[in-house]
């Protein structure tokens, strides 16, 4: 019943009363002179009923026959709706441009998706595809998926497996990475282990191999402390892979300093400006450049509608303008800063080391403080250093 | 033989078209002429065969078939669609009466 009425909407239809003679003899009339009338109601002798645009023009007759009096209740339908506005053309040519708009826009590809990437960013694959011309604004029917992606492994050695699917205006692309194996601790070589800094052994763990140090020794950098050759009872040799723990008791010294006056650039004027960007093209085409003695930030915002993102967006371009200038610094501001950039470094230098005791004393000079710190630490300074074995003299080198 | 009898007896029942479809066993709706009504609960009544409404309220529809005259009583009575030979009668029928 939807479709029918659908139909008579689309058709237009008049709901029309008649009233007074015999309401019979004006239905028979109508059914007799093939006039399209439904939906009958007789209540009261007064008549109602609906007939087509077309048929309402003939109804006269059949209403004058059977002494009936009609009229016009409510006109339905598209045809009085677009009669209606007939004079506005400026609306007949919206719905055209929004007919136009909707079929040439469908057709089109409103945005690259990429999934399955963990590693590889997004904006490397997004790259590639531009190039291979998957991107935003091109026809979806001309997306060849089986050349694009062949094409696309090939520029992406990291990426193992690519899909792409263009799904009405959405192309997606799916990736699977490659997954490469670990490297493999290199057991054919032998090592030995050697000191990597100056110190006094405390710990000597010797796994495999042959310690040749013992607690309390002290090392300097590049001494052996676990050695990858054994002797045999026999009186042959073997060589190892040397594994240990070697800690040691080491003295270092870190130095910070602050200077007195640094030359710092202070922000004086932000411009902005936009750029439209509709289907990849951009509005005003003109790339922004950079003005003499300012820095260009440019960031991308796209329009995002039910999870999806639009062909629609934005670039706002910033420019930064700063002036040099030269800032100076009280003692006690050069005092923390120097304290400061050495607790920065000590984090970073000890942060596999533990720390027995510390010194830390600030020297003030003409052109800023330097704060000195003498560490004890105990530190693992075991190192692996492989070597060769010349097998036909036995001949270590 | 005896049934021939017992008809001879009723007297006349039906034209001679009604009679060979009798005899022939062939359904009803094929003989021309024969209105073909169609009901759907009480809501909704198909007539074939309809040749035009005789009176027409809320409460009484009657339709004219030829050899008979359908009268439909009920309330909210409506001829739904109506063409040259077919009505849609859509309402509460409550009552459906034929005359000759």
């Amino acid at each position: 019943m939807f479709v029918i009425r659908f139909f008579h909407f689309l058709l237009g239809y008049v709901v029309f009363k008649a009233e007074g003679g015999f309401p019979e003899r004006f239905i028979n009339l109508c059914a007799r002179a093939g006039i399209p009338v439904w939906d009958i109601k007789c209540r009261n002798g007064v008549l109602t009923g609906k007939t087509s645009v077309k048929g309402y023009r003939y109804v006269r007759v059949p209403a004058r026959k059977s002494g009936m009096k009609v009229r016009v209740y409510r006109r339905v339908g598209v045809p009085f709706f677009l009669h209606r506005y007939r004079r506005r053309a400026g609306l007949l040519a919206g719905l055209c441009v929004f007919a136009l708009f909707i079929s040439v826009m469908s057709g089109m590809v409103w945005s690259v998706k990429v999934e399955g990437n963990v590693t590889v960013p997004d904006s490397e694959i997004s790259e590639v595809l531009e190039r291979l011309g998957v991107k935003p604004g091109i026809r979806a029917k001309s997306v060849k998926a089986s050349e694009i992606e062949r094409t696309a492994l090939e520029l992406l050695p990291r990426l193992q497996w690519l899909a792409v699917n263009v799904e009405g205006s959405t192309v997606t692309v799916e990736v699977r990475e490659r997954v490469y194996g670990e490297e493999e601790e290199d057991y054919v070589r032998p090592h030995h282990i050697v000191a990597s800094q100056d110190g006094v052994i405390e710990i000597l763990e010797a796994y495999e191999g042959r310690a040749v140090l013992k607690i309390g020794s002290a090392v300097a950098k590049g001494d052996m402390i676990i050695r990858g050759i054994t002797e045999n009872k026999d009186g042959s040799v073997a060589f190892h892979h040397a594994k240990g723990y070697v800690a040691a008791r080491v003295k270092e010294k870190l130095t910070a300093k602050a200077e007195k006056s640094i030359g710092v650039r202070r922000l004086t004027k932000t411009e902005y400006r936009l750029t439209l960007i509709i289907l990849n093209i951009k509005i005003p085409p003109r790339a922004a450049k950079a003005e003499a003695g300012a820095e260009l930030y440019e960031s991308t915002r796209w329009l995002i509608a039910g999870g999806k993102r639009l062909p629609v967006g934005y670039i706002m371009h910033r420019s930064l303008f700063y002036e040099d200038t030269v800032r100076t610094y009280s003692d006690e501001e050069q005092q923390l800063i120097a304290v400061r950039n050495l607790l920065a470094q000590t984090s970073e230098r000890f942060r596999y080391a533990d720390i027995m005791s510390q010194t830390v004393k600030l020297v003030k000079e003409t052109n800023g403080m330097t704060a000195i710190a003498e560490f004890t630490a105990l530190r693992n300074i075991g190192q692996e250093r492989p070597f060769s074995v010349r097998e036909a003299n036995g001949i270590e080198e | 033989m005896a049934w021939s009898k017992a008809k001879k007896a009723a007297g006349k029942i039906g034209s001679v078209t009604e009679r060979i479809t009798d005899e022939l066993e062939l359904p009803k709706n094929v003989m021309p002429g024969v209105v073909h009504i169609e009901l759907n609960g009480n809501r909704e009544a198909v007539v074939d065969g309809c040749r035009g409404v005789l009176e027409y309220d809320e409460n009484v529809i009657k339709l004219n078939t030829g050899k008979l005259v359908v009268r439909f009583s009920g309330s909210c009575l409506m001829i739904k669609t109506l063409s040259l030979n077919q009505a849609l009668v859509c309402g509460n029928i409550m009552t459906i009466d034929f005359t000759n």
